[in-house]
């Protein structure tokens, strides 16, 4: 066993140990949706390995035989470099972050793995997160058809939780204190439920449950139709009541229209053509709206929310995102709450969408506009100051010049 | 179809400035974007907006267990600490975090959704929209991905009160769990969801298999996708199935969400539609002439939300909308292009045309089991000898005819479509 591990060794390691008690050759090929294609090479019979989690890895590349029954596994077969080289090198951050992870499960930089219920709020960017697909990949089957394998891999997922805690008890394991200790690190670490691994969670065929806790109570249809509620039907906001005194707007332009071609000012698309028309459109907007303007907080709304903020305030908020960014581990909001006393949260809430991110958006799209991004807004990962004097020229004619 | 539809909105100014927190991807910031850009294209002027009344506790109820709803109503962030055993309980603090004002919040987008099935059962309106709403994750006892009252469950509720069968639809790139799990053993609401399946992607239900059982064995429709799924793939496969659901299992009311998640660049999701792609499925159900509720959903990519149920307000009003992005307030999110519409992304479309055939064979094969309508027996209709009581063509089209009678329609062939089906000639070889 230890002897055939030696040359199993010698493959990239993941990590990933694989339950197998297949009698016959396997050799699974499985598609990542990242086109991340590996070899499990099952080998045969009398390789008997187990489904452990990552943290068995030692990094550094070093070899790692745990001995016993316990043994390396996945890994990228050299035969086929070809192929994986170039897929490889996609992901060797990912797999640094093993390494790392292994070697120092207590290393700040890599953070904590959130419970399996929150993976959801979490994209691709997190190398984490790739790594769980990683190992998803391997472990479910892929194919609906494959019935072979299937078998395989269901298997191999219910043995998975026991086999951990086999493989802590038993006494003749010949493995190395550091991999005992790092075990030990790791469980601290990350989160552990019953029926997750270090947060890794196994996919169970779930079943719907049926009770008076999850279904709602849906009645007989009854062929007559019930009493509906006829008095919390909404209040009408819009269009507003006859009643309502409001200066009559000539309409001139059809419903829908986009934005004009040209207008009459002097620079067209200058920063100050721009900003008169959407004050213009405000206005009209308001004379319109009438009472439903207040109602729908239209004057919440856009950078005039900053002519309530004294310039010093702004600068004060805009230092403190700056000093603590997402990196530090720190949340700017808690700073925020405390340096700006006098703003209400709600109110920091409301500058900082309608204020800061749209400024900030500014900026973007003049330094990288191919590169905007406002939805990791509270990353921070725009660097440098956020220029607010007017940026553009009034010799420059470009349409979007005035958005930059 | 109806000559006109009238459509009535629903939208509470005081969603904007709702936060759930640092960094976490769900941003109703991005309902206040989308009501400003619907109204910088005017498109106020063709519809009704109302405020909704804030669902009360016991409205909740109808669906949600006494005791959530009311921790829901108490809780805060200063006094979570205090509450361990009931915030695992309901599954708060992690994906679902316990914020200022959240009860509020739910309180707003169910009043919303809510209102809007009574409206539609007092034949005030043919289509209603709450963009606020659709947060499908949410279960009876417990919270779940980023939802904390299900507004859907129970706005078919009250449409249930109404109408015999309900359709629910979900577009969301996430599978529609808590609507399907309220609804599973019953055959008054059919729940169809088209959604990512597979590698770990939230929730990790909605396979092919998950069916429905007892009573509401076949009522459960579920379409597994992978990643990369595109425009053309993805309105083939919704207007075949969609189509064969309508004629079998023929509805009163439908109910659409239209989660935005499921657009190219969305930040949790993991599609390739475009905003036209994703507002055809819109049009599609929209073309039935069924009264139509339409609630928001997923969605973190906050510009592509706003864009896409804008869009998709102009469909519902029949009005084609301009790319150009007219001047207003939060231009600057939509800059440097001010387009209205998204590029897709060229990425792998993991959907083998032979993947969607095997998916889309079993759904129609489970759709053949439903022989005749549940619930509401169509006896009184045999085909072999029917007779109509009036004549179906000679019947003014603009005016509503009441639920009786409509059931005892038997719809004609090209009913559902404009046309001679001629668009279906197509649909064989996917």
């Amino acid at each position: 066993m230890t002897g055939s591990s030696n040359q199993d060794c010698s493959k990239i390691q993941l990590g990933f140990h694989i339950v197998k008690h297949l009698k016959s050759l396997m050799d699974l090929k499985l598609d990542l949706e990242q086109q991340f294609l590996m070899d499990v090479d099952i080998g045969d019979e009398d390789h008997e390995m187990k489904f452990v989690s990552f943290k068995d890895v030692v990094g550094g590349g070093s070899n790692i035989c745990v001995g016993g029954k316990h043994e390396l596994c996945v890994g990228i077969k050299n035969e086929k470099e070809s192929i994986r080289k170039r897929k490889k090198e996609c992901y060797l951050p990912m797999l640094d972050w093993v390494k790392r992870v292994a070697s120092n499960p207590c290393d700040p930089v890599i953070g904590s793995l959130p419970e399996s219920s929150k993976w959801k709020g979490y994209g691709n960017e997190n190398l984490w997160k790739q790594v769980l697909r990683a190992k998803e990949a391997m472990s479910l089957k892929v194919n609906v058809d494959s019935n072979v394998k299937q078998s395989f891999w269901q298997k191999k997922q219910k043995m998975h939780p026991d086999m951990y805690d086999e493989r802590t008890k038993k006494p003749n394991m010949r493995c190395s204190q550091r991999l005992i200790s790092i075990e030990e690190n790791l469980s601290t670490l990350l989160s552990r439920k019953p029926q997750t691994l270090y947060g890794l969670a196994i996919i169970r065929k779930k079943r719907i449950p049926l009770g008076r806790a999850f279904q709602a109570e849906v009645p007989n249809w009854t062929n007559g139709t019930q009493e509906s509620e006829t008095r919390w039907l909404g209040t009408r906001v819009w269009p507003l009541d006859e009643t309502e005194n409001r200066t009559s707007l000539i309409e001139r332009e059809p419903i829908g229209k986009g934005r004009r071609g040209s207008c009459g000012c002097q620079l067209i698309g200058s920063l100050d053509c721009v900003r008169f028309h959407i004050a213009e459109k405000r206005s009209r907007l308001k004379l319109e709206l009438g009472s439903a303007f207040v109602k729908w907080k239209f004057d919440y709304m856009g950078e005039d929310v900053s002519l309530e903020w004294t310039k010093t305030e702004e600068k004060k908020f805009a230092r403190v995102i700056k000093s603590n960014p997402w990196s530090s581990g720190r949340s700017f909001w808690d700073v925020l709450v405390t340096s700006l006393k006098n703003k209400r949260r709600p109110v920091l809430v409301s500058y900082y969408f309608n204020v800061y991110l749209l400024r900030r958006r500014a900026h973007q799209n003049r330094a990288d506009p191919s590169n905007v991004d406002s939805d990791d807004d509270e990353l921070e990962k725009v660097g440098g100051e956020i220029n607010n004097k007017p940026l553009c020229s009034p010799k420059v004619h470009l349409k979007f010049t005035a958005y930059f | 179809m109806r000559s006109k539809d009238r459509i009535s909105y629903f939208y509470d100014g005081d969603v904007g400035n709702v936060y759930f927190g640092p960094n976490h991807p769900m941003k109703p910031h991005r309902l206040c974007m989308t009501h400003h850009l619907v109204l910088s294209y005017d498109l106020h002027k063709k519809m009704e907006i109302y405020r909704p009344h804030k669902a009360y506790p016991v409205e909740l109820a109808q669906f949600h267990s006494a005791d959530y709803v009311e921790f829901l109503q108490r809780i805060n962030p200063d006094t979570q600490h205090l509450f361990p055993e009931e915030m695992a309980k309901f599954k708060l603090g992690e994906d679902c975090p316990v914020f200022d004002d959240m009860f509020e919040f739910c309180q707003i987008y169910a009043g919303g959704t809510i209102d809007a099935a009574r409206r539609l059962n007092n034949q005030l309106c043919d289509i209603a929209i709450n963009w606020a709403g659709g947060l499908h994750h949410a279960k009876k006892c417990e919270a779940s991905g980023f939802c904390y009252i299900n507004d859907l469950v129970l706005g078919i509720l009250e449409l249930l009160k109404y109408h015999a069968r309900v359709l629910y639809i979900d577009i969301d790139v996430h599978h529609g769990d808590g609507v399907e799990e309220a609804f599973y053993f019953t055959d008054r609401v059919m729940t169809v969801s088209f959604h990512k399946y597979g590698n770990l992607f939230f929730p990790g239900s909605g396979d092919v298999k998950e069916i429905g059982e007892r009573e509401g064995k076949f009522y459960a429709i579920n379409v597994p996708l992978k990643d990369g799924i595109d425009d053309i793939s993805f309105t083939r496969l919704f207007k075949t199935i969609i189509s064969k659901v309508v004629e079998t299992y023929q509805p009163g009311v439908i109910v659409l969400q239209c989660g935005a998640d499921s657009l190219a660049g969305d930040r949790l999701g993991c599609f390739n539609l475009s905003i036209d792609g994703h507002a055809e499925c819109v049009r599609i159900v929209k073309k039935f002439g069924l009264p139509l509720l339409v609630t928001g959903g997923g969605g973190y990519t906050k510009e592509n939300v706003a864009r896409c149920w804008t869009v998709e307000t102009g469909v519902l009003l029949d009005t084609e909308l301009p790319d150009e992005i007219p001047d207003n307030d939060y231009i600057k999110y939509f800059a440097p292009e001010c387009s209205l519409r998204i590029p897709t992304a060229h990425i792998e479309n993991f959907n083998s045309k032979s993947y969607l055939g095997t998916i889309k064979m079993q759904v129609l094969e489970n759709l053949r089991c439903i022989q005749h309508a549940p619930s509401v027996q169509m006896q009184e209709v045999p085909p072999d000898f029917y007779i109509p009581d009036f004549d179906e063509d000679e019947k003014n089209p603009d005016e509503r005819i009441d639920q009786h009678t409509r059931d005892k329609q038997i719809q004609r062939d090209d009913e559902y479509y404009e046309g001679d089906n001629d668009n279906d000639h197509n649909m064989d070889d996917v």
